[in-house]
C-alpha cells in the first residue's frame, strides 16, 4: 500500500480510529502488528511470509547471541543472522544481476553458457527491513543491546508499517523503549503529524510526481538523443524528483508514525544545501548512511588504520551503498562516484582545507554549487536504465552530440527551473534551523493555510498512482 | 544542525489544533470554489485512463463467458469513434469493453488474448500498417503485466475510491490540474479552459469535443513528411504479421471473431502514410494474409466523410453515426453484431 492512494487514507483513519478506541496498551501494539501486515499484503500476500520469517529468525538468533558461553558459539549465531538475512536479500535481489554476471564471465572467457532466466520478484522493502533486523543483531553481538524481552515489541519493530518498506531504517535502541509505556499522540503531536504528512504528500504528489516526474520520463526513458538543455533540465528535474519522492516518503512515515505516537528518526535535513560530500551525506538519507558507518564502514576499520586504509574504506562502503540501491551497475557507478567525492575531498581539505576564502559567503558558495552539481552528475548515473543513455546525457550536456531530437518545452523548462530553483532556496534558507523551528515562527492561522494550500494542491493533482522510487530498493 | 534527531522533540506547540482547523477549512473553500468555477463554465466530470482502468476492464471481459462479450481494441481513436450507446442499442446490452488505450499498436492484448487466455467473443481492432512495425508488440504489454503482476485487492479497491471521486468532482479531470494548470499560464498566460475539451467515461469512452479546444497546436494539422520515405523493418513487420495470423487462427478456432479497422485519416495524416506504409505493401496483405474480417476506411466512402478536426480523430458528435456506419460494414462482411 503506498501513501499516496485512496486506500491509504481509509487504512489509517481506521487504524487511528481502533487505536484510540480506549484498547489497552498490548491491544493497541497487536493491531499495529496486525495493520502492518495488512499493509505489506496490499502489495502481495504471500511476500508476509518473508517478514515473519525475518523477525522469527533474528529474534531467536539475538537471544541465542546473548547467551551463547563463548566467543565463537557468539560469531556462529551472528554468522548465522548474517547468512539469512544477506542470503534471502541476495538472492531476491541480486540472484539474477549475479546470474548476469556469471553468464558474462562464461562468455567472455569463451565458455559457451546460457541458464535460464531467474523469475524472481524483488519483495517491497525488502533492504529496509533487512537493514533494520541486521543492525539488532549486531548491537546485541556487540553488546550495544540487550535482547528485547517482548516479542510483540520486537515483531513490531520490524513491521512498523509506517517505515516499513522505505524507512527510515530505525535501529532497535531507538524504537523498542518507545513501546514499553503507552502512547499517544498530543494535539501538538497529532498536529505535527497531520502536517508532515501532508507536507510529504504534497512533495510526492504535486512537485515529484505532477510536476518533475513527466520532464524527466521524457528525457531519460527516450530512445532518440537530447539536446543540450533537454539533458540539463531532465537532471535537475530529477534532482528535484528523487529528493521530493523519497524525502516525501520519509516526512510521511515521520508523520503518520508521530499521530500514532510514536518518533522516527529524521531521513533528510536540507541535502541541496551541503557544502562538500561529508556534509551532504550527513543530511541525505541519514538513516541509511549512519547504518553503513556504523556496521559497513567502522567495520572495515574506519578511519583508524591509516590514510590509504581510509579511503579504500569509504570507496567500498559508497560500492555496496551504491549495489543496496539495486542490482545494476549503473548503481554501483553511483556509489563509486560518491565514493570518489569523499576521498577527493578529504585530500583537497588535506590540501587547501586551511585557506580562509573558503568560509567567506562567495567560496561556500562555489563550493555548494560544486557539491549539488557533482551530485547531480552522480544522479545521470543513478536514473540511467544504462550506461549508454547515461553517457548519452553527459555528452548531451556538453554539447558533444550533434543530433538532438528531444527538446523540452519552455513551460517544462519554466516549471523545472521553478519548482528546482524554489526547492534549493529552502534549502539554502533552512540549512541551520530546522523545519519546526521554521514553522514553529509562523502564526497556528499561517501554518494551517499553508497546509490547507498543500492540501488542496494535492487534491488538484490526479494521475496514475506512482509507487515511490525508493519502493524498488 | 539540530539538536534532537526526532522531530517529534521539536514539534511547534503553538496554535497546534487552530492550524490543523484552519487547514482543512482553507482546503475545503479552495476546492469547492474550484469546483464551483468549473461546473458555472460547464466543465463535466471525466474519468482517468489508467493501466488500472483497462486492467478491470480486460478483466471483466475475460470473466464475461458470453459469445457475444465484444473488447474494443486500439487506440484513441477507438475511444473516440466508437459510441458504447449505439452499440447497446443495436446490440440489445451485450458485453462491450473498452481496451483501446494509449499507444500506436494492439498487438500485445490480441497476442495476450489468443496465446495465454480462452476468451472467445468478439474483437473489434483499430489498426494500422505501422501497428505491425518493429517493437510494436510490446506497445500494450503493460497493462498484461500490471494485471498479471500488480491488480490485486487493494488496486481494486483504490480504484473503486477513485472512480468515485471522478464521478462526483469536476476539478479531478487532469485538465484542471495543478501541473496543468501552471503549463497553461507558462504558454498562454492565463488558466486552462472550461469547460472540457476531452471527457472519458467510466469505461474509457472518450469524447473529444474540438470546438471546444483552444491550443491550437493540439489540432494543427502534421506537416508534410517526403523525408519518412524510409524502408521499413519489413522482416520484423512480417514476423508480426505472421503471429497475427496465429492469433486470429487460434480466436477463430475456439469460436471468436476478429475484425480489423483502418480508422479514417486526412490531409497530410494520411497523405504521410500513403507514402510511409503504402497500402498495397502493407494494407493489403494484412487483410489477405491476417484470417481476420478487415476493413479500410478507403473502401467505405462513408466512413471516409466525416470530419476530422485533428486530421485523426472525429468529433464527438458524430460518433452516433460514425459508429452506425462502422457497424453496418462489419455487418456487411459477416462480422457478427447488429
Amino acid at each position: 500500500m503506498v501513501f499516496n492512494s485512496h486506500t491509504f487514507v481509509i487504512f489509517f483513519v481506521v487504524v487511528l480510529a481502533l487505536y484510540y478506541s480506549g484498547i489497552s496498551w498490548r491491544a493497541r501494539k497487536m493491531l499495529l502488528i496486525a495493520a502492518s501486515y495488512v499493509f505489506y499484503a496490499a502489495w502481495n500476500p504471500p511476500f508476509v511470509l518473508l517478514l515473519v520469517l525475518s523477525t522469527v529468525v533474528d529474534w531467536e538468533l539475538a537471544q541465542r547471541i546473548h547467551h551463547a558461553t563463548s566467543l565463537r558459539l557468539r560469531r556462529v549465531y551472528l554468522a548465522a543472522s548474517l547468512c539469512v538475512n544477506l542470503g534471502l536479500l541476495g538472492f531476491l535481489k541480486y540472484g539474477n544481476f549475479a546470474l548476469e554476471g556469471l553468464v558474462g564471465l562464461a562468455n567472455g572467457v569463451g565458455v559457451a553458457y546460457q541458464p535460464a532466466a531467474l523469475d524472481i520478484i524483488l519483495p517491497v522493502g525488502i533492504s529496509f527491513y533487512t537493514f533494520q533486523t541486521l543492525s539488532y543483531s549486531i548491537d546485541v553481538y556487540r553488546r550495544r543491546l540487550d535482547p528485547w524481552h517482548s516479542f510483540t515489541d520486537y515483531a513490531l519493530f520490524v513491521t512498523f508499517f509506517p517505515q516499513l518498506v522505505a524507512g527510515p531504517i530505525v535501529r532497535a535502541r531507538d524504537f523498542l523503549p518507545q513501546t514499553e509505556k503507552a502512547k499517544a499522540a498530543s494535539m501538538k503531536l497529532l498536529s505535527w503529524g497531520v502536517s508532515l504528512m501532508v507536507l510529504g504528500l504534497f512533495q510526492k504528489v504535486v512537485l515529484a510526481d505532477s510536476l518533475l516526474a513527466p520532464v524527466v520520463e521524457k528525457i531519460y526513458d527516450s530512445t532518440e538523443t537530447v539536446s543540450p538543455l533537454a539533458a540539463a533540465i531532465g537532471t535537475l528535474a530529477f534532482a528535484g524528483q528523487i529528493f521530493c519522492d523519497f524525502a516525501g516518503y520519509s516526512t510521511t512515515a515521520i508523520g503518520a508514525a508521530m499521530c500514532l505516537g510514536f518518533a522516527l528518526p529524521d531521513n533528510f535535513r536540507f541535502p541541496y544545501a551541503a557544502i562538500g560530500f561529508s556534509d551532504f551525506w550527513q543530511r541525505w538519507h541519514i538513516s541509511l548512511s549512519s547504518w553503513l558507518r556504523d556496521y559497513l564502514y567502522i567495520s572495515l576499520g574506519g578511519n583508524r588504520h591509516g590514510t590509504v586504509k581510509t579511503y579504500r574504506n569509504l570507496i567500498v562502503t559508497m560500492l555496496l551503498g551504491g549495489l543496496w540501491h539495486g542490482a545494476s551497475w549503473t548503481f554501483v557507478v553511483w556509489g563509486a562516484l560518491h565514493g570518489l567525492y569523499l576521498v577527493l575531498e578529504r585530500l583537497a581539505c588535506h590540501i587547501a582545507g586551511g585557506w580562509r576564502g573558503w568560509v567567506t559567503l562567495p567560496g561556500r558558495l562555489f563550493l555548494g554549487l560544486l557539491t549539488f552539481g557533482l551530485v547531480c552528475l552522480a544522479w545521470v548515473f543513478f536514473r540511467a536504465h544504462t550506461f549508454d543513455k547515461a553517457f548519452e546525457i553527459v555528452q548531451a550536456a556538453l554539447f558533444m552530440l550533434p543530433e538532438r531530437v528531444i527538446y523540452v518545452t519552455q513551460a517544462e523548462t519554466m516549471v523545472v527551473l521553478g519548482v528546482t530553483g524554489a526547492l534549493i532556496t529552502a534549502h539554502c534558507l533552512l540549512r541551520n534551523i530546522t523545519l519546526e523551528d521554521a514553522a514553529a515562527r509562523l502564526p497556528g492561522v499561517a501554518r494551517g493555510c499553508l497546509l490547507g494550500l498543500m492540501l488542496a494542491l494535492i487534491a488538484l493533482s490526479p494521475g496514475e498512482d506512482r509507487a515511490f522510487i525508493y519502493f524498488q530498493f | 544542525m539540530p539538536s534532537s534527531i526526532f522531530s517529534s522533540d521539536r514539534a511547534p506547540a503553538v496554535g497546534a489544533g487552530r492550524a490543523l482547523l484552519v487547514a482543512a477549512l482553507v482546503a475545503v473553500a479552495m476546492l469547492a470554489a474550484v469546483e464551483l468555477g468549473l461546473r458555472l463554465k460547464g466543465g463535466e466530470s471525466s474519468y482517468p485512463l489508467s493501466k488500472q482502468r483497462y486492467a478491470a476492464n480486460l478483466e471483466a471481459g475475460l470473466s464475461s463467458r458470453a459469445p457475444e462479450t465484444t473488447l474494443l481494441l486500439g487506440a484513441s481513436r477507438m475511444r473516440s469513434s466508437f459510441s458504447s450507446d449505439v452499440f447497446a442499442k443495436r446490440n440489445e446490452g451485450a458485453p462491450l469493453e473498452y481496451l483501446a488505450t494509449s499507444g500506436e499498436s494492439p498487438l500485445a492484448l490480441i497476442f495476450h488474448l489468443a496465446e495465454k487466455t480462452d476468451f472467445a467473443g468478439r474483437l473489434i481492432v483499430a489498426l494500422s500498417a505501422s501497428s505491425l512495425a518493429a517493437g510494436k508488440e510490446r506497445d500494450q504489454q503493460y497493462i498484461v503485466e500490471y494485471l498479471d503482476g500488480e491488480w490485486n485487492w487493494n488496486q481494486r479497491l483504490n480504484f473503486r475510491l477513485g472512480d468515485t471521486l471522478s464521478s462526483v468532482t469536476v476539478f479531478r479531470d487532469e485538465q484542471f490540474s495543478f501541473a496543468n494548470t501552471l503549463r497553461s499560464l507558462a504558454l498562454h498566460g492565463s488558466l486552462p479552459d472550461a469547460p472540457n475539451w476531452r471527457r472519458h467515461s467510466a469505461k474509457g469512452e472518450s469524447f473529444y469535443d474540438f470546438k471546444r479546444l483552444r491550443d491550437p497546436r493540439v489540432i494543427a494539422p502534421p506537416a508534410l513528411r517526403t523525408e519518412i520515405a524510409t524502408a521499413a523493418d519489413d522482416a520484423a513487420w512480417d514476423r508480426n504479421l505472421d503471429r497475427l495470423q496465429k492469433a486470429v487462427a487460434r480466436l477463430k478456432a475456439r469460436g471468436g471473431h476478429v475484425a480489423l479497422v483502418r480508422f479514417p485519416t486526412s490531409g497530410n495524416w494520411r497523405a504521410n502514410e500513403r507514402v510511409r506504409w503504402p497500402r498495397a505493401r502493407y494494407w493489403d496483405r494484412i487483410a489477405r494474409d491476417s484470417g481476420a474480417v478487415t476493413l479500410h476506411f478507403d473502401d467505405e466512402e462513408i466512413l471516409g466523410k466525416f470530419d476530422l478536426p485533428d486530421q485523426s480523430h472525429i468529433d464527438q458528435r458524430d460518433r452516433p453515426a460514425f459508429t452506425s456506419a462502422l457497424l453496418d460494414a462489419l455487418v456487411a462482411r459477416g462480422f457478427p453484431v447488429k
